[in-house]
C-alpha cells in the first residue's frame, strides 16, 4: 500500500502541472472576418452585430468607374457612414467621391482604401453600422467594399 | 512516523495540484482596447478639426484621409494650399493642389499609423485645419482617433 502511494502522488503532481501553452500562435484571434461589398446606387451596407458585441471596421475599399458612354459631370457626392465616430462627431464619416464628365469615359477616376490597423470601434454596442453609397449619376457606378469584425 | 509522514506528503501533493491547476489566460481576444473610437469629418473650406481629450489624457491618430476633387465645374489653377495640423510634434502639412478638370479628384490619399500618432501635449486638443477653397473644388478630410493616457 505505502509502495503505491508515493506514485500516486508523483503521478497526481505530474498531472496537475501540465503547463498552459504561453507562446505565440499563428491563429489571430484579432482578424477581420467578415466583408460586404456593393456597387449599387444609394445602397446601405448594414454590419449588425449581437447586443452585446461591437463592429470593428479595418478596411474601407472606394472605386469610382464610369462605363464606356461616361456620365455628365455633376457635383461631387458622399459615402456616408452612422454609428462611427463617438458621440462628439459633429458629421459622420464620409468620402468625396467625383462626379466626372465624358472624358474620363471607361475609367476610374478614383480608387483607394482607408485602413484603420487597429480597428475603427462602433460607437454603440449592439447597434449596427452602416454605409452608405450615394445616388449614382448615369453611366457610374461606386463599388464600396468594408471588411470588419464582431468582437466584445 | 511514516504514517505522518505519507499523510503530510499526500496534503503537499493535493496543494500542488490544486495550485497548478490555477489557468492563467494568455491567449489573444478578438476585442481590442487599442481599437479607435472617435473620428471627426468634414468637407467645408477652412473648417478645423479640434480632437480634444479626455482631461489629461493624449490624442492617438491612426488613421487621416484626404480627398481633394472639383465640383461640376473645373477649379482653376492656383496655387497650392495645405492642411495643416496642431499640438503634433513637428507640425506635420499636406499639400493640398488647386486646379483640376470638372468632376474629378486629383487626390485620394490616406495616412496611416499603425501604432498611433500621439500628442505633443497631454489635455490639449490636436487640430487639423482644412484649407480656404478654391473655387469649385472640395476638400473631405476624415481623421480617425482616441483619447487614452
Amino acid at each position: 500500500m505505502k509502495k503505491l502511494l508515493f506514485p500516486a502522488i508523483f503521478a497526481a503532481v505530474a498531472l496537475a502541472q501540465a503547463p498552459s501553452s504561453i507562446q505565440q500562435s499563428a491563429s489571430r484571434l484579432d482578424a477581420a472576418l467578415l466583408q460586404q461589398t456593393v456597387a449599387a446606387t444609394a445602397t446601405t451596407l448594414t454590419l449588425q452585430p449581437s447586443s452585446s458585441q461591437s463592429v470593428y471596421i479595418y478596411q474601407i475599399d472606394f472605386s469610382n468607374c464610369e462605363d464606356a458612354t461616361g456620365q455628365a459631370v455633376a457635383a461631387p457626392t458622399y459615402v456616408t457612414t452612422t454609428n462611427l465616430g463617438g458621440a462628439t462627431t459633429a458629421t459622420s464619416l464620409a468620402w468625396v467621391m467625383a462626379s466626372g464628365g465624358a472624358t474620363a469615359a471607361g475609367s476610374c477616376v478614383q480608387t483607394f482604401s482607408v485602413s484603420y490597423p487597429t480597428g475603427l470601434k462602433s460607437t454603440i454596442p449592439g447597434t449596427a453600422v452602416t454605409v452608405i453609397t450615394p445616388t449614382f449619376l448615369g453611366h457610374q457606378t461606386i463599388r464600396v467594399t468594408v471588411t470588419y469584425a464582431f468582437a466584445p | 512516523m511514516k504514517r505522518t509522514a505519507i499523510l503530510f506528503l499526500s496534503l503537499c501533493a493535493l496543494a500542488l495540484s490544486l495550485s497548478a491547476q490555477g489557468p492563467t489566460n494568455v491567449q489573444q481576444t478578438n476585442s481590442r482596447l487599442d481599437a479607435a473610437l472617435l473620428a471627426l469629418s468634414s468637407h467645408s473650406s477652412g473648417a478645423t478639426l479640434t480632437l480634444t481629450p479626455l482631461g489629461s489624457q493624449s490624442i492617438y491618430i491612426y488613421e487621416i484621409d484626404v480627398t481633394n476633387c472639383a465640383g461640376a465645374s473645373a477649379v482653376s489653377a492656383a496655387a497650392q494650399t495645405a492642411l495643416t495640423t496642431t499640438n503634433l510634434t513637428g507640425s506635420p502639412q499636406w499639400q493640398i493642389g488647386s486646379g483640376t478638370t470638372a468632376g474629378l479628384c486629383v487626390q485620394n490619399f490616406v495616412v496611416t499609423y499603425p501604432t498611433g500618432l500621439k500628442s505633443q501635449v497631454p489635455g490639449t486638443p490636436v487640430t487639423v485645419v482644412l484649407p480656404t477653397f478654391a473655387t469649385n473644388q472640395t476638400v473631405g478630410v476624415n481623421v480617425v482617433y482616441s483619447s487614452a493616457p
